[in-house]
C-alpha cells in the first residue's frame, strides 16, 4: 500500500515534464487566448509537457499583425492650417471621415483577434491596452492608436521597462492624458498622476507632492501636429531639481527610472498579471517571489509570465473556472471554437461594445475593471442573445458556415471526420455531449444537460447557455 | 462601523430609527414602499465653482482668468452666489423651491485619484480605510424593502446604462442593470431556474454568473418592453446618453415601476482640457434632463415620491490650468430636488480665501448628506457620527 502510495506521489510530482492532457491543454489554452480554445488547437498541443507546451505558445508570438487595416490608417493627420481653409461641408466630410477611420480601426482589430495563429499574441496586446490606456474618443485621430497597437505588439512578450520608457512618447499617450498640454509655466499632472498611480505604483504608494514634482519633469514633451510626432520642446521644460519619492530628478526618464528602481512597480505589475492568468485571489508569497524575477530580470516579461503559467496555483483545480470571460472571449472565442475565422470586423466592434468592451475606447484611464463586472444582468442576457445566434448559424453575414465549414471542432465522434451541417442536426447521446461538455466548458455545468432526444446542436446550444461557459 | 453592533443588528432589533415611516410598529406590517431615490452621478469629477459660482468674489476671477464665467452671464441666485448660465433650465424648479443646492461637500483628507475617491462616496468610508459595501447596501434596510421581482418593484435598484453599480454592492440588495432605454432583458428561455448545484462548489465567478442569471429571470417578467412602450413621454429631454436614460427613468416610474433605487450617470466631467465649451455641453444636457423629468413626473402626481440627488467623486481645483482646463480637486455643491425638497442654499460655500494647494477645504461632510437621505427620506438611522445635514428634507 505504501508503495502504491509512493508510486501516486511520484507520477504527481513528475507530472510537469509529462505530456498535457485535454483537459489541462483545453485549460492553457483558454487562459492565455479567448477562454474557449477549437479542438484543432488542444489536440495540437496534446504532445508536450507543460513547460514546453508554455514555450510552444510563446514561440507563436509575433510582432507584426496577420491582417492589415485599411491602408491610409496610418496616413498623416492634417495640419491645423489645412483644417482651418476647408469649407463646411469639408469639415463635415472630414470628421466622418475620422469616424469611419475609428470604426475601421476597431474592426481591424476585431478581424486580427479571429484571424490570428497566435491568440497569445492578441491577449497581451490587449492586457497592456488596458494597463496604458488611451482611448479614441479623446484622442481622436485612430492612426495614433494603431501605432499604439503595434507599439504594444513590439513589445508584447518584451520589456517592461522599454515599453514604459516609449509609452511617455507615445501620441496617442500624450494626447490622451493631457501631456500635450504639461508645459512649464503650469504643468498639468494628468499623466504623472496616471503613471505612478496605474502603470507602476499603485494607489497609496505615492504622495500628492510626488505627483506635482513628477509633472514638472515630464514638461516639454509634446505633440507636434504639422509632423505628428512627440517632440522635446525645450522651451516649455522645467529644468530645474524635481523630489520625487525621495530622490532628486531633472528629466521625464529620471522619473521613470526612479518608478523602476522602486519595488513596488514590479509588485503592481505581477498583481495585475495574476489577476488576468490564474486567478482572482493572488497568493502574497507567491507576487513576492515573482515581483523579484521580474526585478531580477531587469523587467523582461517572458520569465515572469513562464513562472506564472507553470505556478502550481495556475493549474490548481479549484482556480478554473474561477476567472470570468470578458467579452472578447465570449464574442472571438466562441467564434474560433467554432472555427469561424472570418467575420465582419464592425459588427464584432459593434458586439463587443454591447458586451461592454469597446476596444480602442475604455471606459477610463483605469481600463476596463474586468472579473465580476463583466457580468450585470444586461451583458448577461446579450451574452446568451449572442451565444444563441451562433449556435444557430445566425452570426456570420446571413450564411451559415459556422458549424459545417472545414474541420468542425465540434466533430464529436470521429475527429478526423469533417461533418455538414447536416451532421450537427443528427440526434446527440450521451458519448457526444460528454465530449462536447469537455471541449466547451471548463467546469461541469450548472444545469442539467439533456443528452437523448436532442440534435447536436440543441446540446451545443444548452452548453452555450449554461452559467459555467461564462467562466475560464 | 463602530461597536459590535452593525446597523443592520440595530435595525433588526427595531432600536435606533430616527423616523419610522418603514418600520412595523407593534409587530404590525410595514406600509407599502411609496418612493424612488434618483442617484445622478456626474463622472469624472464636476467642477463645483463653475457650477454654483461665488460671482462677486474677486479671487474667483483671479484664480480662473480663462475659465471664470462673466458676472453678467452668471444667474444670480443670492447676494454672492449664482448658476452657471447652462443651468438655466432648471430655474422653473428652484422659484417653485423644489431645488435645494448643497455647498461645499468633501472629507478630510481628500483622494485625488479618480478611482479611489469614487470608492469612497461610494462606501463611505474615511479617507485612509477600504471598505467593501456600498453606503445604500449599508443603509437600506434589506428585509423591510418590499421583495424583488414583482410588478412594481422588479429590483431594488435599477442601474440605467454603463453606471457603477458601487453603492449597492456587498449586500442582499437585488440590483439589475438595464440599457439606457430600460431595456435590456430578455426571457432566458429554454434553460430554466436559478442554477441547480452540480454537486461541485461554485467557484464566486460561477456564482456571480447564476445569481445574476436569477435575478433576471425574475425582473423580466415584470420590465417588458410593451409597458414601457405604453407610456406616452413629451419631449424635452436632451440628446445623447444622459438624456434618453433620464427619459428611461421617468418612462419606468409612470409605467409603475417603483424600484427604491433608480442609478444613472452623466459626463465625463473630467476636464483637464478645453473646459468652457465641454462643462457647458454637459450641465446643459443635466439641466434639461432634470426639467423634463420634473415635468414628465408632476403630470402623474409622482414628483412627491421622487427624490433626485447628484453625487461626483470630487470638485476640481480651484485655480484653473494652464490647458485651459481644471485638475482634480476636493469640495464641491451637490443638487437635490423633488416635489418635498425645500428649495434653498443649504450649508456655507468653501471661502477662497481659505484655499489650502489651490484647493477648496470642505464644509460639510458628504456623508452628512448621506445620514438625511438615510434618517429624513428612508427614515431608518443614519452613518453614525454623521448628523444629518438639515434643511433640505423635513424631518
Amino acid at each position: 500500500m505504501k508503495r502504491l502510495f509512493l508510486l501516486i506521489f511520484l507520477l504527481l510530482a513528475a507530472r510537469p515534464g509529462m505530456a498535457l492532457t485535454f483537459d489541462e491543454a483545453r485549460h492553457l489554452l483558454a487562459r492565455t487566448g479567448f477562454g474557449s480554445p477549437s479542438r484543432y488547437e488542444i489536440e495540437r498541443l496534446l504532445q508536450y509537457s507543460h513547460d514546453s507546451a508554455v514555450e510552444e505558445i510563446f514561440g507563436f508570438v509575433i510582432a507584426r499583425p496577420f491582417t492589415q487595416p485599411l491602408s491610409d490608417l496610418d496616413q498623416p493627420l492634417p495640419g491645423r492650417a489645412e483644417r482651418q481653409t476647408l469649407s463646411d461641408a469639408e469639415k463635415m466630410d472630414f470628421r466622418k471621415d475620422i469616424n469611419e477611420r475609428g470604426l475601421a480601426l476597431k474592426a481591424w482589430w476585431w478581424g486580427e483577434m479571429l484571424a490570428t495563429d497566435s491568440p497569445f499574441t492578441e491577449h497581451m496586446v490587449l492586457f497592456w491596452h488596458n494597463h496604458f490606456t488611451s482611448s479614441l474618443q479623446k484622442v481622436k485621430w485612430p492612426g495614433f492608436l494603431y501605432r499604439q497597437n503595434l507599439l504594444f505588439r513590439d513589445h508584447a512578450l518584451g520589456n517592461f521597462g522599454d515599453l514604459l520608457k516609449e509609452i511617455t512618447h507615445d501620441p496617442a499617450m500624450v494626447l490622451y492624458l493631457d501631456s500635450q498640454a504639461n508645459r512649464k509655466s503650469q504643468p498639468n499632472e494628468n499623466f504623472a498622476r496616471e503613471l505612478m498611480e496605474l502603470f507602476t505604483l499603485g494607489e497609496g504608494h505615492f504622495t500628492e507632492r510626488d505627483v506635482k514634482e513628477a509633472a514638472r519633469a515630464f514638461t516639454g514633451w509634446n505633440f507636434d501636429p504639422r509632423s505628428g510626432e512627440v517632440v522635446f520642446n525645450a522651451r516649455q521644460h522645467d529644468p530645474g531639481i524635481k523630489q520625487v519619492l525621495g530622490q532628486n530628478v531633472r528629466t521625464g526618464e529620471d522619473v521613470v527610472r526612479v518608478l523602476l528602481e522602486h519595488p513596488q512597480t514590479a509588485r503592481h505589475l505581477v498583481k495585475k498579471l495574476w489577476l488576468e492568468f490564474v486567478s482572482p485571489e493572488p497568493d502574497e508569497a507567491e507576487l513576492q517571489r515573482l515581483a523579484a524575477l521580474l526585478r531580477d530580470n531587469n523587467y523582461e516579461i517572458r520569465p515572469v509570465l513562464k513562472a506564472l503559467l507553470t505556478l502550481p496555483a495556475f493549474w490548481a483545480a479549484e482556480n478554473k473556472g474561477s476567472l470570468i470571460k470578458s467579452p472578447v472571449d465570449i464574442a472571438v472565442g466562441s467564434l474560433r471554437l467554432l472555427g469561424i475565422k472570418s467575420m465582419d470586423g464592425k459588427r464584432l466592434a459593434h458586439l463587443g461594445k454591447a458586451l461592454g468592451q469597446d476596444l480602442f475606447d475604455p471606459p477610463n484611464v483605469k481600463g476596463w475593471p474586468g472579473g465580476q463586472a463583466w457580468i450585470t444582468s444586461t451583458t448577461l442576457s446579450r451574452r446568451e442573445q449572442l451565444l444563441r445566434r451562433l449556435a444557430r448559424g445566425r452570426e456570420s453575414d446571413g450564411a451559415d458556415p459556422g458549424l459545417g465549414a472545414g474541420y468542425n471542432p465540434l466533430a464529436l465522434d470521429n475527429p478526423s471526420a469533417m461533418p455538414s451541417l447536416a451532421d450537427l442536426d443528427r440526434e446527440a447521446n450521451p458519448r457526444s455531449v460528454a465530449t462536447m461538455k469537455r471541449l466547451m466548458l471548463a467546469i461541469p455545468p450548472v444545469d442539467p444537460v439533456a443528452e437523448t432526444g436532442i440534435s447536436l446542436r440543441r446540446a451545443a446550444l444548452q452548453l452555450f447557455l449554461d452559467p459555467a461557459y461564462q467562466v475560464k | 462601523m463602530t461597536g459590535s453592533f452593525s446597523r443592520r443588528d440595530l435595525l433588526a432589533l427595531g432600536l435606533g430609527a430616527a423616523g419610522t415611516a418603514f418600520l412595523p410598529r407593534n409587530g404590525r406590517a410595514a406600509p407599502a414602499w411609496d418612493r424612488t431615490l434618483v442617484m445622478i452621478e456626474l463622472n469624472g469629477g464636476n467642477d463645483g465653482l463653475n457650477t454654483v459660482i461665488p460671482y462677486n468674489d474677486p479671487l474667483y476671477a483671479k484664480l480662473r482668468p480663462r475659465l471664470a464665467i462673466p458676472r453678467d452671464k452668471v444667474i444670480h441666485l443670492s447676494h454672492d452666489l449664482g448658476l452657471h448660465p447652462a443651468l438655466a433650465p432648471l430655474m422653473p424648479v428652484w422659484k417653485e423651491q423644489e431645488l435645494s443646492i448643497l455647498l461645499g461637500l468633501g472629507y478630510p483628507k481628500p483622494n485625488r485619484s479618480h478611482f479611489r475617491s469614487i470608492e469612497i462616496w461610494e462606501t463611505a468610508s474615511d479617507a485612509d480605510k477600504v471598505a467593501s459595501e456600498g453606503w445604500v447596501a449599508d443603509l437600506l434596510p434589506e428585509p423591510r424593502l418590499p421583495p424583488a421581482g414583482s410588478a412594481q418593484h422588479p429590483a431594488h435598484v435599477l442601474v440605467l446604462g454603463n453606471s457603477s453599480p458601487g453603492p449597492f454592492e456587498g449586500g442582499n440588495l437585488a440590483v439589475v442593470t438595464l440599457d439606457r432605454q430600460g431595456l435590456g432583458l430578455k426571457q432566458t428561455g429554454m434553460v430554466g431556474g436559478g442554477g441547480q448545484k452540480n454537486g461541485q462548489d461554485h467557484t464566486k465567478a460561477l456564482g456571480h454568473v447564476v445569481a445574476t442569471r436569477a435575478l433576471n429571470l425574475k425582473a423580466a417578467h415584470q420590465i417588458v418592453p410593451e409597458r414601457l412602450a405604453q407610456v406616452k413621454m413629451q419631449a424635452g429631454f436632451p440628446d445623447g446618453p444622459f438624456g434618453s436614460a433620464m427619459e428611461s427613468a421617468a418612462r419606468l416610474l409612470l409605467a409603475g415601476i417603483l424600484p427604491p433605487v433608480i442609478k444613472l450617470s452623466h459626463g465625463s466631467f473630467d476636464t483637464h482640457a478645453n473646459q468652457a465649451g465641454t462643462h457647458e455641453k454637459l450641465l446643459g444636457e443635466l439641466a434639461q434632463g432634470l426639467a423634463a423629468f420634473r415635468q414628465a413626473l408632476l403630470g402623474k402626481g409622482l414628483w412627491d415620491r421622487v427624490l433626485v440627488m447628484t453625487y461626483s467623486e470630487f470638485g476640481r481645483r480651484a485655480q484653473e490650468n494652464a490647458s485651459h482646463g481644471t485638475d482634480h480637486g476636493t469640495a464641491a455643491p451637490h443638487l437635490l430636488m423633488g416635489g418635498k425638497v425645500r428649495g434653498g442654499f443649504f450649508g456655507t460655500q468653501p471661502p477662497l480665501s481659505q484655499i489650502a494647494d489651490n484647493d477648496l477645504i470642505h464644509t460639510a461632510d458628504f456623508r452628512s448628506y448621506y445620514s438625511m437621505i438615510a434618517e429624513q427620506w428612508w427614515h431608518v438611522p443614519g452613518l453614525p457620527g454623521f448628523k444629518p445635514l438639515s434643511g433640505p428634507l423635513a424631518a
